[in-house]
């Protein structure tokens, strides 16, 4: 495994005129792990995946993603997969169209049985041929992360993946990223949905008003709060009540 | 609720949507520079019309010209009947719906929301054609020396405004109504409209003549309708108005009956529009949908790019209406070639110069914002830039350059145009194509638009007024003078083919260097796009 982090950040800072929207983020995240990523609204979580996947030029700092330096997003784009937190489908395809353009977007060749595959595990493949338009958020979502995965990406940045999904589809991205983690993909994931770290980040880092206030396991993070038999979500209530 | 509680709750609806309206129109650059551009397209029209409305209102008080009362009240049921159609537009458009529906009907009642919705657009209408009125009124008023009736016309112009609104409202109602009856869905729904307002402004354009005439001298039987002698109320004072009597007295009463039966049938028809069940796509076995890429088309990356663009605008063609503006601006060219005594001369660089424009346009002139939410996928995906746009250019020349090449070289080669002057015509217009596609990449670009918008009542993510009008223009113009660098030679009777050649072949090569920096920039833009 190489040694190079799947993510780094030195001192990234993004600056919207004076207003600081990520201040100085420090951040060294080893390959096949999944990082759990949580703040207020407004923390700068979604600029930071921005930041991290060229889709924003930061104002100071640098930061790189498999070695390559965000500022190249030639080499940057060979390594991630990202979903926004609003799935980028369109509605007038269906979901196997959508597929299909996505891989023909990145070249990807005939890969008909790869989606087949996802749509089959995601529980997609009777509606795959109605289009996006008529889905529901859930059905939507999911589409939305086969085609951020479809490329095997090594690094994959998920805004708020389960938010509004009903609990057996949440499962099925939960597993997903396990799945992801297990194969050695870098997972970043954003969420308000704490339980859903809980289970799944190896580290969890802690996001107020554009920095970096906690880093560390799930576990470590507990210990901060009433000797260790709080839970995650007081521990983040803790850290950013703290910061306030 | 009682009807006094109805009523106050209604105006507190109808002043809240109307300015919530006048807040969006001033938030809205877009609006504000398409408000601009007619305004500067109508003030030479009516500067011009002012002293002649001025001097015709003189000629009126010296008995010169007499005002037939015939004639007058059949253009006031003419206009009547104009602006009941306004209405019924409105309300099809967005006047009968109100945005947070649902929270609203659970907190008044129905009758409140529907009486403060014709408020609302009662008062809209006013703020755009009051001013209107008065600019063209006034001028006549004070021809005849009797500005005073200003008052009297302002006061009748109220109720016959809402008579007609209301009357319009009720009407869109019905309409929207029957499209449930019929199945017919919103997008259907939007659609048939667009192709109406062409219809309909291209009819205009092409029966020019007999719309006027109609206007200046409707028939007869118009003024026999019994809300016609409202219209005295507009010519008191003139020379040979007729008395106000039993019969002014009627029309009066048949304007504000109308308007009683307007509202007493919007409210009932609200309640079904609102409380029925719209027509949705329906989630059906049948709605599956498989399609196969033409083979010409999948074999290489370009074609495959071409062939989702396409995909895409067939089953949402609401993303193509802001053609409606390419539409109207190639209407006077179309009618000149309808009217051309040697239409096939015409008819080569007409056919290329109006597909050249529609190549661009169809689907170059928001590469960024038309991805939607998808564009972090897409500038995220490898090639991106030259990906896009060269799909972009290639899916709006791919299905318009050919037409308009075929009809271009059989009129070319049947006209009476000579066979070089035919070539050259078709070369140009094949460059023109190209800088017009390009052209519209590299605008589309520079100005992207990400947000949806209401244009002609429907609602979607379109490009930039500027780059709309901006492309129209540039394009039109390299037309013109292509066109004629060719045409002059051939006028003055050159027959040196090099001294034929010379203009239009710079003229090209112009257009290809501004074309390619355009494509260039716009394949730079879209591949170091950033959210910032």
């Amino acid at each position: 495994m190489s040694s190079t982090p799947a993510i780094a950040a030195d001192g990234l800072t993004k600056r919207y005129g004076t207003t600081p929207a990520v201040d100085g983020l420090d951040l060294s995240i080893p390959r096949g792990s999944v990082y759990g990523f949580l703040g207020p609204n407004g923390a700068g979580k979604t600029t930071t995946m921005r930041l991290l996947t060229t889709l924003t030029r930061p104002t100071e700092g640098t930061a790189s993603v498999c070695g390559d330096p965000v500022t190249d997003r030639e080499a940057v784009i060979e390594h991630v997969g990202y979903l926004p937190e609003v799935p980028p489908v369109y509605d007038e395809l269906t979901a196997r169209e959508g597929l299909r353009y996505v891989a023909d977007l990145r070249r990807l060749g005939d890969i008909e049985e790869h989606i087949d595959a996802y749509l089959e595990r995601f529980g997609l493949a009777e509606d795959a041929d109605r289009r996006i338009g008529t889905y529901s958020k859930g059905m939507r979502q999911k589409t939305a992360l086969i085609a951020t995965v479809l490329h095997d990406p090594d690094v994959v940045f998920l805004d708020e993946p389960t938010s509004g999904l009903d609990p057996r589809a949440a499962r099925t991205v939960r597993d997903l990223i396990a799945d992801l983690a297990a194969e050695d993909v870098t997972v970043f994931l954003s969420t308000h949905i704490l339980p859903v770290v809980e289970e799944l980040a190896d580290t969890v880092g802690v996001l107020s008003d554009g920095r970096l206030l906690a880093e560390g396991s799930p576990e470590s993070l507990r210990q901060r709060v009433e000797g260790g038999e709080g839970t995650l979500e007081d521990a983040f209530l803790d850290i950013t009540d703290e910061w306030d | 609720m009682g009807l006094r509680t109805d009523a106050a709750v209604a105006w507190t609806i109808a002043r809240t949507e109307t300015r919530r309206s006048l807040r969006a129109l001033l938030s809205d650059r877009r609006q504000l520079a398409a408000l601009g551009f007619a305004f500067l397209g109508m003030a030479p029209i009516l500067v011009g019309t002012l002293p002649s409305l001025y001097l015709t209102g003189n000629a009126v008080a010296s008995g010169e010209v007499t005002l037939s009362t015939t004639v007058v009240r059949g253009q006031f049921v003419t206009t009547f009947a104009g602006l009941v159609g306004l209405g019924v537009i409105r309300a099809l458009e967005r006047a009968s719906t109100v945005d947070h529906a649902d929270y609203l009907l659970t907190a008044v009642s129905p009758r409140s929301l529907t009486v403060g919705l014709i408020g609302a657009e009662f008062l809209r209408t006013l703020g755009v054609l009051g001013p209107v009125f008065l600019v063209v009124y006034g001028p006549f008023l004070l021809g005849l020396g009797t500005p005073a009736l200003g008052a009297v016309a302002v006061l009748a112009t109220v109720p016959a405004l809402a008579a007609t609104l209301t009357l319009g409202y009720a009407l869109g109602l019905l309409v929207r109504l029957a499209g449930r009856r019929f199945r017919v869905t919103r997008r259907r729904g939007q659609l048939l409209g667009v192709l109406g307002a062409i219809v309909l402004v291209g009819g205009t354009f092409v029966a020019t003549p007999e719309v006027i005439a109609f206007v200046q001298s409707p028939p007869s039987v118009l003024a026999a309708v019994p809300l016609a002698p409202y219209a005295d109320l507009f010519v008191l004072g003139t020379p040979t108005a007729p008395p106000v009597g039993v019969e002014t007295g009627l029309g009066i009463a048949v304007v504000c009956s109308l308007t009683a039966v307007g509202v007493a049938a919007s409210i009932p028809l609200s309640v079904r529009l609102w409380f029925g069940d719209a027509n949705r796509r329906t989630d059906t076995a049948d709605s599956r949908e498989t399609v196969s890429m033409p083979g010409f088309l999948s074999g290489r990356p370009l074609g495959r790019a071409v062939f989702w663009l396409w995909l895409r605008g067939v089953r949402a063609p609401t993303g193509f209406v802001h053609l409606l503006y390419v539409v109207f601006a190639t209407f006077p060219a179309l009618g000149s070639l309808a009217g051309a005594e040697e239409p096939l001369l015409w008819l080569p660089p007409v056919a290329l110069g109006v597909g050249a424009l529609f190549a661009g346009a169809a689907f170059g002139l928001n590469p960024l914002g038309d991805e939607g939410a998808a564009l972090p996928a897409v500038v995220l995906a490898r090639v991106a830039g030259r990906t896009l746009v060269r799909a972009r250019m290639m899916a709006g020349i791919a299905l318009l350059l050919p037409p308009a090449l075929i009809l271009a070289v059989v009129a070319g080669v049947v006209g009476p145009m000579t066979l070089t002057t035919a070539a050259l015509v078709v070369a140009f217009g094949v460059v023109l194509t190209g800088f017009s596609a390009a052209l519209a990449v590299g605008l589309g670009t520079l100005i992207p638009n990400f947000e949806s918008q209401r244009v002609f009542g429907v609602e979607a993510v379109q490009p930039t007024p500027w780059a709309v009008f901006g492309h129209l223009f540039s394009v039109g113009v390299a037309a013109l003078v292509g066109f004629l660098a060719i045409a002059v030679p051939h006028l003055l009777d050159t027959s040196s083919v090099a001294i034929r050649i010379l203009p239009v072949g710079a003229v090209s090569a112009l257009l290809a260097v501004v074309g390619f920096v355009c494509y260039r920039y716009a394949i730079r833009r879209v591949e170091t796009f950033t959210y910032e």
